[in-house]
């Protein structure tokens, strides 16, 4: 019984108050007077006048109403008379002097008359007439609060005898009643007429509701769905506090805003909470956010060891990833063992693949927008975790309590022991490391403005096998302010800064000790509005512009070497967009929403830019001259209009057809001669002879959802094509090369696919399945652009694997244990291979295969993953778990690459497996 | 240098992380590929057309000729030139070829199987106007060529050359063994001055495409560091054709895939279709492509004492002679390989080792007719 309580007590706000007195209470008399005071104020008064200790859920009583004027009377004839109207009980603990308030169902203070009895089947559920008003077991009680819930009816705005018709507006704030953080984008639904409305960047929410009674729902992602019955008299304000889903302490459990599927103008988004993530078995246990994206419908990476990730037949380099509005240019750990940004500080991870907002753009595939997460503004908070290869340590609090909050952490690795533990002398010269460190700042002005900061620092290096060192960084800062300028307009105004550069050095070897030098600076300054016009038009529009300096590359000697020193001039360059979007209302079943961005690039100076003899193959052998340009000078501009539109039409209220157009610009392109994310990657700016890429594409999709949104079902069809995408001559030199322009080929793409995925977010057993069957290819046919490729057919992109198929499962066998598990199977990438050997003009050559004419072997991978919760007492100082799985259950030894020696005369083909067995591993995780 | 990525995956790699052998389903039948190398030559010079075939990548074997194939040249004005067959799958003739008609190749394997070419044009190459040498870094020779096209028509070029250098051996043999005896060795028996010859085994190519005039100006060709070639005297004989604007992408490109040795993280080869195919399946792969030109040529000395280098012979030393044992002969001249060189003060044959007292080891005695 006690056990019972005590774990109900987690989900109750405590409050304490002073000692009780020792008189009997239920026959004391007092006098109570309150005018159209809250619940609390009415706590408040029993505290102080009858020395009780009240507990209650804010949630049930924060929109009550208790007007008393009672005196001389006893404890239970006022508690009658307060609650009267009301569906709270109460149950009053004459011993302790306790006093609870509960909603539906009465808590029974005495144990069951047979409880003594050693029969433990009826000890637990009495077998009493009126069982169900009666519960022992707060979660089952819960599950009966929920029916009952829509008894309770909270009136809005001023209380008439007759309503007359018309709509009403109802604003307020949506709190977790934890910590007081807003929740952002909850969404108020109404399900008939159906109409619906989300919360902003401040918690906050407008929605305007034919007057009268009617019942909304709230939802959030990690949050308890809430129902609120309400009468609506007039204009009103109602705050909802809710409760984080008490299970998701520490547990995990897959959520997703569930009508939005449906409902949601926009189409290929996926949201995924920081918990998803978590669950999902990932390599050595470390949660990982690109791991998980990539298991989405539409999102494909070339091999394990890769954090680059394509989306629907686009390149790695046309993801847009962005950590709170700042580009994180390379996304990894240890050449992608590890995401780079650490999911402790990661709030929420939105992937647009196919309606992209006006306000992003720059990038011709996708936006992956990581928000950060802030501190807990009411107490002091923290989380460790320690694994086999990485350790991590965060706190966060409150620096000025409901008012400013900070987090800070960081990670690091300690995988050398590992490689030391191999006794192949290979890797006797080997290292590697890395770190992460994370500060977020976030402070409340007040109800209307908000500003925030986020800095992150990350650092990689390593050596391995060779005494070349190599080391990485990304470094991000951001300062936003967010500022709601009227009821109608919101506001967010940002500055921020991206840095990444790499540095390969050699210091050892004296002939050839080098240093090779790449940094990237990117300014962003941005501002972005929302207006909301009417019940039928929102606005969304702002202005930002990039500033770029690149140091593509210098190479230096050290020491006495003789590599002769070598520096590619700087580059630098703006970009700029301005755009307009309107969210169309045209009928509660019809939804557009409409936008256009216009982006200008300008290419400046101070660079000197070689020009090519116009109609011939931009190479060496065809440059004509050699312009400099001056410092700030424009040396070449591009611009142009982008597209974004798309449309909703609700065929039910869980049915939905949705289309998009979109158009995009990518200035920006990364140069790289593998097909993952390699160090020595070079991100090259569009120049005179550079075009920028564009792209457009077009889907369709249905929506279904199942079971009250339990389960949702969707499937998304789409094409695109693609220009100017860069490709490489055979034997491109991409590293220190002053003349990148004559080692690319300008390609056309194209790709297409059909998306299936089925996810059930709720209940004991949730997850996903997705089924993706699609195509990417380029083209590459006029010898002026380049080189001919397979005779100017269209060949398969490096990144083609037509059938794609995954599986998340996630199962829950109690609240302290759960266990997960992951299935991929893909078709294996493309690859170019040597077919026969030949000799010609006095030496041997080999004669390769059409590009992209073979495959490396079909993927396939399964990891099982369990969860280990400890207790979830609420008081105790931490809160631990355990997370054991193994990686690559079946141990396949999946083809990360292949690639072909000459042995004896003969050559032969081998494929690497990087995780060519089972791993498992173990994870420990406190919360305090 | 910047390869090492590859072996950090490797390191990676941890404790599970293996390497397996891949082997792609290749048709064998797919790696028989008809290769045809070389060009119609216009002029006097032999046109030399060589036939083999590819080998599959796990084949340790010697790429194959390919014999007893009929290989003729037809104009589009109806006339047939047939190339008479030679060893090593080598078709030879001496062509009448006009500049104004074009001219294809047809093949008849031995298998019956007919091959032809597109029709190609013959173009005219111009003189090469010098070659040209110079030192670079105290330590190597770069040879450079120069030519130019008044007319602007050449644009696209090849060369390839041979070279041909006089050497010494370390001692000079002034006797000969014979029939367990010891003559004194006739001047047309000598093996102490010999000529060694080297044929180019890459593909050079030129262009002038992006000039406003036709000019070829220093263009290495080769870059040889100093050695035993300088002993003495350095011959090299360029030979220059012209190309077809699509021949000479063809071979810039079998150039890149062959030449640049791949690695792991390597841009990916690109194989481009020649102009030569199957009569009675176009999609089939033929390696090589055709085309017409006249040949120039340009030969050039280079003397040691035009370079500041004395090469220095490390392996036989000054005092090296050993002096026979008596009875010896047989077991040093017959069954070892060894070269006698003179008689000693007291009457007795110095001997030594073949490399060091033979240059025919090293290269041939018989002076080339061109050597000045």
């Amino acid at each position: 019984m006690k056990n019972v309580l005590a774990t109900a007590f987690i989900l109750v706000n405590l409050f304490s108050l002073s000692y009780s007195s020792a008189q009997n209470i239920s026959t004391q008399v007092y006098s109570f007077e309150l005018e159209d005071g809250s619940f609390f104020d009415f706590r408040t008064m029993l505290e102080k006048h009858a020395g009780l200790k009240v507990y209650f859920d804010p949630a049930d009583t924060d929109s009550l109403k208790i007007n008393l004027s009672i005196s001389e009377r006893d404890l239970k004839t006022i508690l009658e008379e307060a609650l009267k109207g009301t569906d709270l009980l109460y149950a009053l603990d004459e011993k302790s002097n306790n006093l609870f308030f509960t909603k539906g169902q009465k808590i029974i203070l005495d144990l069951p008359s047979n409880f003594i009895e050693n029969d433990s089947e009826k000890a637990f559920y009495p077998v009493a007439e009126d069982q169900s008003d009666y519960v022992y077991d707060y979660f089952q009680a819960l599950n009966n609060f929920n029916k009952e819930e829509k008894k309770k009816l909270v009136p809005i705005g001023i209380k008439t005898n007759k309503i007359t018709p018309g709509k009403a507006t109802i604003k307020g704030q949506v709190r977790d009643a934890e910590n007081g953080q807003p929740v952002i984008g909850a969404s108020i639904i109404l399900e008939e007429p159906f109409t619906g409305t989300a919360t902003d960047q401040f918690g906050n929410y407008t929605i305007t509701l034919p007057k009268g009674s009617r019942t909304l729902k709230i939802k959030a992602v990690g949050m308890r769905d809430l129902e609120r019955n309400i009468i609506l008299y007039s204009d009103g304000t109602m705050d909802i506090e809710m409760l984080e889903n008490v299970v998701s302490l520490n547990e995990v459990v897959v959520r997703s805003d569930r009508d939005r599927n449906v409902s949601n103008t926009q189409m290929g988004i996926e949201k995924i909470s920081i918990k998803t993530i978590k669950q999902i078995p990932s390599v050595m246990g470390e949660p990982d956010v690109l791991r998980v994206i990539q298991t989405l419908p539409g999102v494909k990476t070339v091999g394990e060891a890769s954090t680059g990730f394509n989306v629907r037949g686009g390149a790695v380099d046309q993801n847009l990833i962005l950590y709170n509005n700042a580009p994180i240019y390379n996304p990894s750990h240890l050449f992608g063992f590890f995401s780079a940004i650490n999911s402790d500080f990661i709030n929420e991870v939105e992937l647009y693949k196919s309606s992209i907002p006006s306000k992003f753009g720059g990038r011709l595939s996708s936006v992956m927008d990581m928000s950060a997460k802030f501190g807990n503004k009411k107490k002091i908070s923290g989380a460790a975790g320690i694994g086999l290869l990485t350790s991590k340590f965060s706190v966060g609090g409150p620096l000025i309590k409901e008012k400013t909050s900070f987090l800070v952490g960081g990670r690091i690795t300690y995988s050398n022991w590992l490689l030391n533990l191999i006794e192949n002398s290979e890797f006797k010269n080997s290292s590697g490391s890395f770190y992460d460190t994370n500060i977020n700042v976030d402070h409340a002005i007040n109800e209307k403005s908000s500003i925030a900061f986020t800095g992150y620092l990350s650092n990689d290096k390593f050596q391995l096998r060779s005494d070349s060192v190599f080391s990485y960084d990304n470094v991000s800062g951001t300062l936003e302010w967010k500022q709601k300028i009227s009821e109608k307009t919101y506001g967010e105004v940002g500055i921020s800064f991206s840095r990444y550069n790499y540095k390969v050095a050699s210091e050892e070897d004296t002939v050839n000790a080098f240093q090779l030098k790449f940094l990237l600076n990117q300014y962003n300054l941005n501002a972005d509005f929302r207006y909301s016009l009417n019940s039928k038009h929102t606005l969304s529009y702002g202005v930002s512009t990039i500033y770029y300096s690149l140091e593509p590359g210098s190479l230096a000697k050290f020491g006495t070497s003789q590599i002769v020193p070598d520096e590619l001039e700087e580059e630098q360059a703006l970009e700029s967009a301005i755009y307009l979007e309107d969210q169309y209302e045209i009928s509660p079943k019809l939804t557009f929403n409409v936008g256009l961005r216009y982006s200008i690039y300008n290419y400046l100076g101070r660079k000197s830019v070689f020009t090519y003899r116009e109609g011939l193959p931009v190479e060496a052998n065809n440059r004509l001259d050699t312009v400099l340009y001056d410092k700030g000078s424009f040396i070449k501009n591009y611009h142009g209009p982008e597209y974004r539109l798309a449309a909703r039409y609700l065929l039910s209220n869980s049915l939905s057809v949705k289309v998009s157009y979109n158009t995009l610009r990518q200035y920006i392109h990364m140069l790289t001669n593998s097909t993952a994310i390699s160090p020595t990657d070079i991100w090259k700016l569009s120049d005179p002879n550079i075009q920028p890429q564009f792209g457009d594409q077009i889907s369709l999709g249905v929506y279904k959802n199942f079971l009250s949104g339990i389960v949702e079902a969707s499937i998304e069809g789409y094409y695109k094509n693609i220009k100017n995408y860069l490709d490489y001559k055979a034997g491109a030199q991409l590293v220190m090369n002053h003349e990148i322009e004559t080692d690319v080929i300008k390609t056309k793409g194209k790709a297409y696919g059909v998306e299936l995925m089925v996810k059930k977010s709720l209940g004991k057993l949730n997850g996903w399945i997705t089924y993706v069957y699609s195509k990417s290819l380029l083209q590459a046919d006029n010898i002026e652009t380049g080189e001919v490729i397979n005779e100017g057919k269209w060949y398969p992109s490096n990144f083609d694997k037509p059938h794609d198929f995954s599986f998340i499962g996630n199962y829950k066998f109690s609240h302290r244990f759960s266990f997960s598990l992951n299935a991929t199977y893909s078709t294996g990438r493309p690859i170019t291979i040597p077919i026969a050997k030949y000799d010609y003009l006095g030496s041997e050559r080999v004669y390769y295969s059409e590009r992209n004419a073979y495959r490396i072997p079909n993927y396939f991978r399964a990891d099982i993953s369990m969860n280990i919760e400890g207790n979830h007492k609420v008081h105790q100082k931490t809160h631990n778990s355990w997370t054991v799985g193994i990686y690559n259950i079946t141990g396949r030894r999946n083809a990360y690459s292949t690639y072909f020696v000459s042995e004896n005369g003969a050559i032969k083909g081998y494929k690497l497996s990087i995780f060519g067995s089972a791993i498992p591993y173990v994870n420990f995780n406190i919360k305090f | 240098m910047f390869k090492q990525h590859y072996y950090l995956v490797l390191g990676l790699l941890l404790v599970c992380s293996c390497v397996d052998p891949f082997e792609p389903k290749i048709e064998s039948v797919d790696t028989h590929f008809l290769v045809v190398e070389g060009a119609l030559i216009l002029g006097n010079e032999t046109t030399v057309i060589r036939l083999s075939r590819t080998a599959s990548l796990a084949d340790t074997a010697y790429i194959e000729p390919e014999n007893s194939a009929e290989v003729s040249v037809i104009g589009d004005d109806g006339t047939i030139q047939p190339l008479t067959p030679h060893e090593n799958g080598e078709y030879q003739a001496m062509l009448d070829l006009q500049m104004n008609k074009n001219y294809y190749l047809a093949i008849t394997t031995r298998d019956g199987t007919a091959y032809r070419s597109d029709l190609v044009t013959p173009k005219r190459s111009p003189p090469i106007d010098s070659v040209s040498w110079k030192v670079v870094g105290g330590s190597e020779v770069e040879i450079s060529v120069n030519t130019h096209d008044s007319e602007n028509n050449s644009i696209y070029y090849t060369w390839d050359y041979v070279e041909t250098w006089e050497f010494n051996a370390a001692f000079n043999s002034y006797l000969e063994y014979r029939n367990g005896a010891f003559f004194d060795r006739s001047s047309d028996n000598q093996i102490y001055t010999c000529w060694q010859n080297n044929r180019s085994k890459i593909i050079l190519l030129g262009s002038t495409a992006a000039l406003n005039q036709d000019i070829i100006y220093q263009k290495p060709i080769l870059k040889l560091p100093f050695s035993w070639k300088f002993s003495k005297k350095y011959s090299i004989l360029v030979n220059q054709r012209t190309l077809s604007k699509e021949a000479y992408i063809y071979f810039e490109n079998m150039k890149k895939n062959s030449e640049n040795l791949g690695s792991f993280y390597d841009a990916q080869p690109t194989e481009i279709k020649g102009n030569l195919y199957s009569v009675s399946d176009p999609e089939k792969i033929v390696v090589g492509y055709l085309y017409a030109s006249s040949i120039q040529q340009k030969r050039i000395f280079i003397e040691k004492d035009e370079l500041e280098y004395l090469y220095r012979e490390t392996i036989c030393p000054v005092d090296g002679l050993e002096v026979l044992e008596p009875n010896a002969e047989v077991e040093i001249f017959e069954v070892g390989s060894n070269v006698p060189i003179r008689y000693n003060e007291a009457g007795v044959v110095l001997y030594i080792n073949k490399y060091c007292g033979d240059c025919t080891v090293r290269g041939f005695n018989q002076r080339p007719s061109f050597w000045e």
